[in-house]
């Protein structure tokens, strides 16, 4: 199991590193959220974080061969729109959103790990079926009733039940890998 | 660079921190894990801060909604027109690139937002707009050795001989003793069926499809022959083979799940691994097929290729579920599903990609494929005349 993941990372890496577009559309549909959400708490503004972001992402792209490892793509991300942040808020002239001079700061810190792990549990989510997911997302994210989630997915209130504990099940069976 | 590396250091903390937080969340840590968190949180008042405030439920609410409401795809569009890709090159990766090559659309989980904007369903079952087609439904009709048929949506409880017997419209086998017959299950447009076979393997059984099978399996193989779209999940017994015979091709398995398209107008038969090992034996040739690969038989060529399964296999869970599918690959799902007849007035060049439940009237899969702004659609009778 461990080796397969391990082939399967490496052949991302080689495409990745080869230019290839499909390589690019995974890291981006990947990490563009998150990225964007870390970039919004220093800037504290949406679409300038989203722009920032898209830079980064090209600047990687033009730097691709220079990375090692499929992890060093992930901090070099994370540390480009970290610098393009405080760079805009420098030419704005502005403190960070987040009221912070210094790298070691704590709402950075906070920040890059809260970005992080929605990530992480995204991910997860993303690999349940479409129909657990539909539920996931009414029911804890907005907070919608049994009853209502049945109406809106036109099934039986006793199955959102059902398929809510096979969502919490799934989430808490699958492991993500590093 | 000694100050680079200790960044890089911290930053691997703090992603590491990020997985245990995640995994908390979900309740999913080891043991190990579960010591490794308490020990970060530890190290400082600012960790113990950062986990109390992540792992609030409100605030996993907060974050992965505004996580929810990126349009990543639209933004991914923009930052490709400023990038410079090679072009595609090896077969294998065919289908990823003709999946991210126009997508138009992502109705990814869109359906619910329909739903809402619609009045109450009752209401639309009673005064269907004359301008609709509603979906197919589970019907099939079994047709035994003598012939006699038996409309599976109209009989639902009745005793056929003392191997079946049909059971609130489920066809039950009982392995009882005596001669195996062979008995076929068809289904019309419009329809599907979920059948359970006398071994206990599922099939899942497509509009316009069929298979046939003896009632109680003997023998050293366990074989059934089918046409159109079918879905299996064999159970396990190593000892009698499974074997799906399709067009002049046999499939084999053990104990796994695995989906066949042999619809004529399709490009081609199409084999599809979900999870164990199936050979695949015909035309002097033999192909084994690992999880998340596709053989393609167009007339004398093998193709064998990497596949997403999940669009493939969506037929079985109700769904429509489309990546980088061309308008004519959408349609004729639509013409198969809801028997409508579908007329091209225009050559339509875009790539579709999303998700809609199956169970819902033409109207609302053709509105949301609207929404691309790329293709249109008339509805008359069941007829679909599609232009841009």
């Amino acid at each position: 199991m461990k080796t397969a993941r391990t082939t399967e990372t490496e052949q991302y890496f080689i495409s990745f590193q080869e230019g290839e577009e499909a390589a690019f559309d995974q890291l981006f549909r990947e990490y563009f959220a998150p990225l964007t959400y870390f970039a919004c708490r220093l800037v504290a503004d949406t679409k300038i974080a989203e722009d920032i972001v898209q830079d980064c992402f090209v600047l990687l792209w033009e730097r691709r061969r220079r990375m090692r490892h499929i992890k060093a793509v992930k901090s070099y991300l994370y540390k480009t729109v970290r610098n393009q942040s405080l760079k805009y808020l420098e030419r704005q002239k502005r403190q960070p959103g987040l009221q912070t001079d210094s790298s070691a700061d704590p709402g950075i810190e906070k920040a890059l790990i809260a970005a992080e792990t929605a990530r992480e549990l995204y991910q997860v989510i993303s690999k349940l079926s479409p129909a657990l997911q539909q539920v996931v997302r009414l029911y804890y994210l907005e907070e919608r009733s049994n009853k209502e989630i049945a109406a809106l997915l036109n099934i039986e209130p006793d199955s959102v039940t059902r398929q809510r504990l096979r969502a919490v099940m799934a989430l808490r069976k699958t492991k993500i890998s590093l | 660079m000694n100050i680079l590396s200790s960044y890089q250091k911290e930053l691997e903390q703090d992603f590491r921190a990020a997985y245990l937080i995640g995994g908390f969340i979900r309740e999913n840590l080891t043991e190990e894990e579960e010591e490794e968190l308490e020990q970060w949180i530890q190290q400082s008042e600012r960790h113990l801060q950062i986990f109390e405030d992540l792992t609030d439920e409100a605030s996993v609410r907060e974050y992965m909604h505004w996580y929810y409401q990126r349009d990543t795809e639209k933004k991914l569009g923009e930052v490709k027109n400023r990038i410079h890709f090679k072009s595609a090159g090896r077969l294998f990766h065919f289908w990823k690139y003709a999946a991210v090559a126009g997508i138009a659309l992502l109705l990814l989980l869109g359906i619910y937002y329909e739903l809402v904007d619609q009045a109450p369903r009752g209401m639309v079952e009673n005064h269907p707009p004359p301008r609709d087609i509603a979906p197919g439904y589970e019907t099939a009709t079994l047709t035994l050795a003598d012939g006699q048929q038996i409309d599976l949506r109209k009989l639902k409880d009745t005793l056929i001989n003392a191997q079946v017997r049909i059971e609130n419209g489920t066809i039950l086998y009982n392995n009882a003793g005596g001669e195996p017959e062979y008995h076929e299950l068809s289904i019309p447009r419009k329809g599907f069926y979920q059948l359970v076979l006398p071994d206990g393997s599922r099939v899942w059984v497509n509009s316009e499809s069929s298979i046939r099978y003896p009632s109680r399996f003997t023998g050293p193989e366990r074989r059934v022959t089918v046409t159109g779209e079918t879905y299996f999940e064999v159970a396990k017994d190593p000892r009698h083979p499974f074997i799906v015979s399709v067009n002049g091709v046999d499939i084999a398995a053990v104990g796994t799940a695995f989906n066949i398209n042999a619809y004529p107008d399709e490009e081609g038969l199409r084999a599809t691994l979900a999870e164990g090992k199936i050979k695949i034996t015909g035309d002097q040739r033999q192909e084994y097929l690992e999880p998340g690969q596709q053989l393609l038989v167009q007339q004398n060529q093998w193709m064998l290729r990497t596949v997403d399964i999940a669009p493939v296999t969506a037929w079985t869970k109700q769904q429509f579920k489309f990546k980088g599918s061309t308008i004519e690959e959408v349609m004729r799902s639509v013409e198969r599903w809801y028997d409508a007849r579908v007329v091209f007035r225009e050559k339509v060049n875009d790539h579709f990609t999303g998700t809609i439940d199956r169970n819902v009237p033409v109207s609302q899969l053709l509105k949301l494929l609207e929404a691309t702004g790329r293709v249109h659609f008339r509805v008359e009778g069941n007829t679909i005349t599609v232009s841009h």
